[in-house]
This record gives structure tokens, sequence and C-alpha cells, in this order.
């Protein structure tokens, strides 16, 4: 027997569920992501639909391994079937074969005995038997009418002599049934001719009937109860020559696989379709199964990212509005500080004056820096620069009390270390939680003189034609620090065209740095410079704090005039 | 994110005692405006047990501004004596530039 399989499937469902349900983006979402401002990163529409389209690739890509896996595991088990189901039909073939075999050794043996050929046949010919007729024909020579007929009569008798001759010379006596296709005429049959050996000179001629919706024994065989199954005539699926089905005739559907088996002179197709899955049905049914829990997952991420981006988005939408709040509150706090400090200096001759104020990036709070010029009687000047520690609201208002205070008391005409000692008193680390550093100087504008005190503070900078140099005030303790501090003061010689000046700590620290790097920075950005006292000031600050101050500064410069 | 504060700057407080059994706090970083508050919260359990002295050890900072010497300065106004020991280079020159070395105790 030889076999011949072929496999083909016809089942459509692979994998196009899963490829079609990528969510796109409606229209009410693509106008919701214009509404919102632009901001860094991506829209939450565009992180849903890039997770979902991954995560929807990522389904289809397991779905299609585990359809492809159920695929071609099912295909397998159907082509093993479908062998042993071409084995089971034909095995069959004998049943048809053997008792017109043996009927034709008994015609050669009787010659010919028409009552011994009825005799062996009746019991299987008729209505509901094995056959509707066998006749008995000569193997050769020209024949019109069989020698002998068991059943009705023949189809092939009502055929011409050359057709009959044919069928009949086909019957070659080698242990082979010729088939005779009767599939198409009215009463569908099949024919089946034998000759007992080549030397024979009779042929057995049988017919069976085969009603469209017969079932085949093969579908009853329990064996194959799973499967549905078609028998055709010849090798391909042709319905006018289907023999048996389980399905009474409709053409089988779905996957399918088909082997070959010679039938007599013929062959027969074998064509086998599981009803159920044969590798279990949950291998069947994993690859949807995946894609629905996948698709699930997928939704599910899609929307976890989505209302992550959302809150990002909206956290950043935040921050930047508290951004622009900060910002805006900032700049009215040094709208206000610039209101305290930015007063016209007092025209002196032979004295010009000039200060900067540096807002510092650091913090958003008001910071505690402070300058002031005040006219005294006598040819005298007060200066001075000061540094609340801290920042905020209570640190520029110690500014303010102390800053009004200083001037208060130089206005009484107090020397220097007797203004920081009287400030010191008014202020304390204890009670307010902030300090002041305070540089006070009395600037005689007849003698060019000047007398510092110093609560805590940076030393000023003589700038004068041989270069820049810290005077070495006598350093007292802060102002908030100790109650009625005592402050010594020392006295300097500005001379001509000489320049003094006096700066917040801003200035010179810096982080990560030492603070002798920022003072030496400082000098030498002072030494090196020319110029009116305006431009000379604008050069110190873009060369000390070319990005911006990290804390607050405050530069006051006084000039004499050559 | 201009106006926001970006970088945190980051100080490391530990408390305990030295040898001689006295409050010693050492400071690890920058004291500033940012680092302060944080500071003075963890300091607060050593102020609460109200020591007669507290020593710090500020070998170790790197960086100190006016709300540092505040800080010390607060801690000096509820402790009768407040010592600074070890003072890194940065700590030394901006308590001798605020003429804080005899309140501070620091022998500079």
């Amino acid at each position: 027997m030889s076999v011949r399989v072929a496999v083909n499937s016809v089942d459509g469902a692979s994998g196009e569920s899963v490829g079609d349900s990528a969510p796109t983006p409606s229209p009410s979402a693509a106008s919701a992501a214009a509404r919102t401002p632009r901001i860094r990163g991506h829209s939450p529409q565009f992180n849903i639909v890039a997770v979902a389209v991954i995560g929807v690739l990522i389904n289809a890509g397991l779905s299609f391994g585990a359809y492809s896996l159920h695929d071609s595991n099912e295909n397998r088990l159907l082509e093993q079937r479908v062998r042993e189901g071409a084995a089971v039909a034909s095995a069959n073939i004998p049943s048809v074969q053997t008792p017109i075999a043996s009927a034709a050794v008994l015609a050669e043996s009787t010659d010919g005995d028409p009552e011994a050929f009825r005799r062996f046949l009746s019991p299987i010919v008729g209505s509901g038997q094995l056959f509707a007729t066998v006749s008995l024909w000569p193997a050769s020579g020209v024949v019109r009418r069989p020698l002998a007929v068991v059943g009705t009569q023949p189809e092939l008798a009502t055929e011409s002599s050359a057709a009959i001759r044919a069928v009949l010379e086909r019957a070659s006596g080698q242990g082979t049934l010729a088939i005779n296709n009767l599939l198409t005429a009215r009463e569908r049959r099949l024919g089946y001719a034998y000759r007992a050996s080549k030397r024979a000179h009779l042929v057995v001629y049988a017919e069976a009937p085969f009603p469209k919706n017969r079932r085949a024994r093969i579908a009853q065989n329990e064996a194959f109860a799973d499967f549905d199954y078609a028998q055709y005539l010849g090798r391909s699926i042709d319905s006018r020559f289907l023999l048996a089905s389980s399905k009474g005739g409709v053409p089988l559907r779905g996957r399918q696989a088909s082997a070959t088996v010679y039938f007599g002179d013929q062959t027969l197709l074998v064509v086998m379709a599981p009803r159920t899955q044969l590798g279990g049905t949950l291998l069947a049914r994993l690859w949807w199964l995946l894609g629905l829990v996948g698709l699930a997952l997928t939704l599910g991420a899609a929307t976890l990212v989505g209302g992550l981006t959302r809150r990002r988005q909206e956290a950043e939408v935040l921050a930047t509005e508290n951004a622009r709040l900060y910002a805006e509150q900032r700049s009215v706090a040094q709208t206000l500080q610039h209101s305290l400090l930015a007063e016209a200096f007092p025209e002196i001759p032979g004295l010009e004056f000039g200060a900067r104020y540096i807002a510092g990036v650091e913090g958003i709070d008001i910071g505690g820096d402070w300058y002031d010029v005040v006219r005294l009687d006598h040819g005298h000047i007060l200066i001075v620069v000061g540094d609340v520690s801290g920042r905020g609201l209570e640190a520029a208002t110690m500014m303010a009390a102390l800053r009004y205070s200083a001037r208060a008391y130089a206005v009484e005409g107090y020397s220097p270390a007797t203004i920081l000692t009287k400030l010191s008193g008014l202020a304390s680390v204890a009670r307010d939680g902030h300090f002041a550093t305070v540089l006070c100087g009395l600037l005689d504008v007849g003698t060019g003189r000047v007398t510092f005190a110093n609560a805590g503070h940076p030393a000023p900078l003589l700038i004068t034609a041989t270069g820049a140099e810290f005077l070495e005030t006598s350093i007292g303790v802060p102002v908030g620090v100790g109650r009625g501090s005592s402050y010594s003061e020392v006295e300097f010689a500005c001379p001509r065209g000489s320049t003094l000046l006096l700066y917040t700590d801003g200035a010179v620290e810096r982080r990560g740095e030492r603070l002798d790097v920022g003072l030496q920075r400082l000098k030498d950005a002072s030494s090196a410079v020319d110029g009116p006292l305006e431009s000379y000031l604008d050069t110190i600050v873009s060369r000390v704090l070319p990005e911006g101050a990290d804390d607050d500064t405050a530069l006051l410069g006084v000039r004499w005039r050559g | 994110m201009a106006g926001i504060d970006e970088g945190p700057t980051k100080a490391i407080v530990e408390a305990g005692f030295d040898d001689a059994g006295i409050a010693l706090v050492s400071i690890k970083g920058e004291l500033d405006l940012a680092s302060v508050p944080g500071v003075e919260l963890e300091l607060e359990p050593v102020m609460a047990a109200s020591p007669d002295r507290l020593a710090f050890d500020l070998s170790k900072v790197t960086f100190m501004d006016s709300s540092g010497i505040a800080m010390l300065l607060r801690a000096a106004e509820r402790v009768p004596t407040i010592e600074v020991r070890e003072p890194s280079p940065s700590v030394q020159l901006i308590i001798r530039a605020t003429g804080l070395a005899d309140v501070l105790q620091v022998d500079l």
C-alpha cells in the first residue's frame, strides 16, 4: 500500500483578531492634547498609544507563536491519523474483492456453469446486500450480453460492445480489480471486473450501489469517532466521485488532511477533518487566551502609563506655575528691597558714590544685605554695609531696623564703634534667629580719612594707584550675638583718586571654595580696572560674579575725586 | 525650572558623646541656607537634653556661610558652653572673618 499525505489548513482564524485591536487616538483625545500646554516629554495619548502598540505587537507575536505551535501540532497529529485512516480503508478493500475473486475462480473451474455461479453469489447480491448485480462475461471476443446474471441487469450491459470490451479487458488476471466508474450515472454505482488468471476465459463483473450519503465503515470505527471523513474515487476531491462520507456528501471544512491508497486499478482518496482539537483544547485555546490576557495587560499598562504621564504633566504644569509664582513673588520682594536701597546718594563735592545689588539665584526669599550712605554735619559721611544672616521677611525686617537705627545713631553723632554697640543691643540671635555683620565707616571729607568699626563683616578694600588692599579693621562679633558688645575703631587715609569698596559676603563666598580664594578674586578684580566709578563697579561685578550670584550681594563704592 | 532650588545641599549630622562624655555633634557637608534647617531639626534632641557643654566637629564641613554661623550662634544661646573642634579651613576662615572665634571658642 502506498500512502501519500497532503495537508492543507483552511482554518482562517490565524491571529487576525489580535492585530486589529490597536487603540487609535480618538478625535477628542487629540483635541485634549492640543489644549495641554507644551511640556517636555510625550503627551499621555502618545504614551498610551505607544504602550498599546508595543503591547499588541508582543501579544500578536505570542499569540501567533502559540497558534503556530498549535497549528503545526494539529497538522502533525492529523497526518498521522489520516495515514491510519487510509490503512483502514485499504484493509476494507478485500471485503469487496474476495467474493468476486472467489466467484471468478468458481466460474473458471465450472467452465462458466450459470447455476453454480448463481448459487454461490445469490446470498450477497440484491437490495441491501454488498452487490446489486454480479454477472459473468467471456474474457475475449465480441460480447453484448453476459453469460449469466445474479440480481438486476448490470449497467454495463446497456453500454456499447466496445465500452463493455474496454472494461472487461482491464480485468488483467493479475489479482487486481478493474474499477468501472459509474458514479456519474443515474444510479450511482461502482463496477468491479475480475479475471481469475491471465489464462482465464471468464470475467466476473459486479456492481455495487453508492448512495450519496452512505456512511463509510471507517467512520463507524471508534478510533476515528472524532473525525469527519470522506472517500473519493481518484486522486482529487470531486463530489461526483464521493464514495462515502461522514457528512452525507457535504464537503469537509476546516483543517483536513488526505491520503491515497490503491483501490483495484484506481486510487482512493481518503480525506479526514478532526471534529475536535487533536492536541487538546488548552493548546488550541492558548493563542487566543494569550491574546486576551495580553490585551487585558496591555490595556492595563496603557491606562497606567496614560495616568502616570498625565499626572507627571499635571505635576509639571503645577511646578511651572509654582516657579512662575515664586519668580513673581521674588520680583515683588526685589522691588521692595530695591526701593529700600536705591535712594539717591548725597551730592558731596570731591566724592562719588556707586552701588550694586545683585539678587542671588538661591532660594526665593528676599535677602538681608544692605548698604547706606548718610550725610552728617561737619563734612562727615557715614557709610554702612551690612548683611543679616538668613533670608525672608524676618531677615528683611531686621535689615530695615538696623539700617534706619544706624542712620539715627549716626545723625545723633555717635562714632562707628558706638553705633555698632548700640545696634548689637537691638538684635539678638537667640530671639530673632538672625544676626548681622555690619561694617560702619565714618568719612571725613576734608581730610580723606575714614574710621571703620567692624561687626564680623568682610574687610573693605582700598584701591589706589598702586593696587588693591584689604583694610585691617578690628573685627568684633556680629550684631545680635552679644548684648552691648564693644568694638574698636581703626582709621585709614584714603588718597585722592582712590576708591573704597565695601561689599557683602556674596561677592566672595562661593560653594566648594575657600573664603580666601574668593577674597583674592575680588582683590584682583578690583585692582586691575580703571575708569569711572559706575563702569568700574560693572566690571567688578562681571568679573567676580560672571554667572550671577548664589547669594544676594551688595557692593558700595566710594571714590575720592582726584 | 528656573527659580526653584535644584541641587539640595546636603549635610550629614551625627550626634554622640566624646571620650570625656561631652555632647559631640559631627557635621559633614555644607552648612548653608538650604541645609541648616534640616541640621537644626537633627540637633533638637541634643539641645532638648540641655547639655552643659556642646562640641561641634566641623572638620568635614566643606562650605559654611552666615546661615551656618547663625546656627552655631543660636546653639550658643541655648547651651552654656559651646566649642568648635577641628574646624575645616573654610570654617576657620568664615569664623575668623566674622570675629566669632571667642564666642564659638574656636582655637584658630
